[in-house]
């Protein structure tokens, strides 16, 4: 089992750069091609995940579904004719994992296409290509010196481990707006999850950590022209609320005077003067007097 | 008073007089406006008081001005305090409340001991009962003085203002003037505090 330390992010970064480079590969190939069809975690633009929903849906490009025609009904669900259904203990149909299995494999050999040993896709495949993935990154920890473990459920749990490095890294990085992998946090790491879709999971790590790495003059170059554009608007946006607070607090705070007076008479010069005065002094926009005959 | 005579008293100020002519225990009030600054769209006359109602023209800021001269005499106090009552209920805009209410509010305004805490008390009462608030007064302690040799001293001037006015001019101030010709103080009111005010910019 491996030990990761906060500090040694470099370190972790270079095993998920092993993780990521299967031999052979020539990494800005392969980069641009699998870009249109990128899978994200929790969403997947292409058919795998909803052929596995919808048994009845054909594999849209797949030349072997083609010759399969229709659907059976099987215990009052509607199955597709191809598959032999067999349920297992827990229910689920083998051939729903079949079809699973083809499914991650044809992602993988959308996105990576030589991380697969044999490429050609067919009935012919051999059952165990979904664990190649594995069997691949163990073998390239090994080359640079790093062993996942001895048995297959340590390789498995070490398997998890990196896989959760990734999803907290891409958790982090939209909001720190950061390429590196400093942030990553190995301590929030658990094992144990299920193993189903190891494969697929692990080409979508393969796939964004070869994105990253080979976009990442064009990723920093793209951030700043997100900073700047955003504090250009922001700067704008205070400076209008800024007026609009000075119009605000002009209207507010327009300037009114009163005057009150009990003058006790207005008939003699003396207080006419001196209401004269005091309007014109202060210059008030009412004035009130008070007992303005005795 | 000839209206020649108030339009020379406001000079070049484009003002609007109204005037509540004396009638019985009342000396009678006199209020102007200026017509440049505010619009004058309701007056109300009382017995003891003058409301304009008034809309700043700046701003759209409705409100009302009332004005009020209560009675020296004793007898009168009463029917003074129940018509201001009144008219206080009828108020449904931010409302300032000015003038020689003839009443204290507190022992302290005045320098002399007999100090008859009646009309006070029911004073007191009305205004909580309008949650009113006085503007402290600046200058001065008193607004009235006889002209004895060992003058009384007294606050009968005040001015008063509901919750909705405090809070569109809540920096408002009341100052003594120099009390001048009469035995009575001026007030002048100003809703910006002139310290802040210097500097519009």
């Amino acid at each position: 089992m491996m030990s990761f330390q906060n500090k040694d992010g470099l370190k972790s970064q270079t095993i998920l750069d092993a993780v990521g480079t299967p031999p052979n590969t020539a990494r800005p190939t392969t980069q641009r091609n699998m870009s249109p069809v990128r899978m994200e975690f929790g969403q997947s633009q292409e058919a795998p995940m909803t052929v596995v929903s919808t048994p009845t849906n054909n594999m849209s490009g797949n030349d072997q579904s083609s010759n399969e025609i229709g659907s059976v009904f099987i215990d009052g669900k509607r199955r597709s004719a191809r598959a032999n259904y067999s349920y297992s203990a827990n229910g689920i149909s083998a051939a729903d994992k079949l079809v699973m299995d083809k499914a991650t494999r044809r992602a993988v050999e959308r996105n990576l296409d030589s991380l697969v040993a044999t490429p050609q896709k067919g009935p012919n495949m051999p059952k165990d290509t979904g664990k190649s993935p594995i069997d691949t990154c163990t073998s390239n920890l090994n080359s640079i010196g790093i062993s996942l473990g001895s048995t297959p459920k340590s390789i498995k749990i070490s398997n998890n481990a990196l896989k959760h490095i990734k999803i907290d890294k891409i958790k982090v990085q939209p909001k720190a707006g950061t390429t590196g992998s400093g942030e990553v946090n190995p301590f929030s790491l658990s094992d144990g999850e299920n193993s189903e879709d190891d494969s697929s999971l692990l080409s979508c790590l393969v796939k964004d950590i070869t994105d990253v790495d080979l976009d990442d003059l064009d990723l920093g170059t793209k951030i700043c022209d997100l900073k700047v554009s955003g504090r250009k608007s922001k700067s704008s946006s205070i400076k209008e609320k800024a007026r609009k607070r000075a119009q605000k607090t002009k209207k507010k705070n327009f300037p009114m005077k009163g005057l009150f007076w009990n003058s006790r008479g207005l008939s003699d010069l003396a207080k006419y003067r001196y209401i004269s005065e005091a309007i014109r002094d202060h210059n008030p926009d009412f004035v009130t007097v008070m007992e303005t005959e005795t | 008073m000839s209206r020649a005579n108030l339009n020379q008293l406001s000079r070049c100020a484009d003002f609007i007089w109204h005037c509540l002519p004396p009638r019985g225990h009342s000396g009678g009030i006199l209020l102007g406006v200026n017509s440049l600054i505010l619009d004058l769209f309701l007056i109300v006359e009382g017995e003891f008081f003058i409301k304009f109602h008034l809309n700043n023209k700046q701003d759209d800021f409705k409100w009302i001005l009332m004005v009020v001269y209560g009675p020296e005499q004793e007898d009168f106090k009463s029917v003074f305090l129940s018509e201001l009552v009144r008219t206080c209920q009828q108020n449904t805009l931010p409302t300032l409340i000015g003038g020689d209410f003839n009443i204290m509010r507190h022992i302290k305004e005045k320098n002399k001991d007999n100090f008859n805490p009646r009309w006070p008390f029911l004073f007191n009462a009305v205004i909580d009962s309008f949650d009113l608030r006085e503007i402290e007064l600046t200058g001065q302690q008193f607004t009235w003085a006889n002209s004895l040799t060992d003058p009384t001293y007294e606050k009968l001037d005040r001015v008063l203002v509901t919750t909705e006015w405090e809070l569109k001019y809540p920096l408002v101030t009341v100052h003594a003037l120099d009390r001048g010709v009469s035995d009575h103080t001026p007030l002048l009111l100003e809703t910006d505090d002139p310290a802040f005010s210097e500097h519009p910019k």
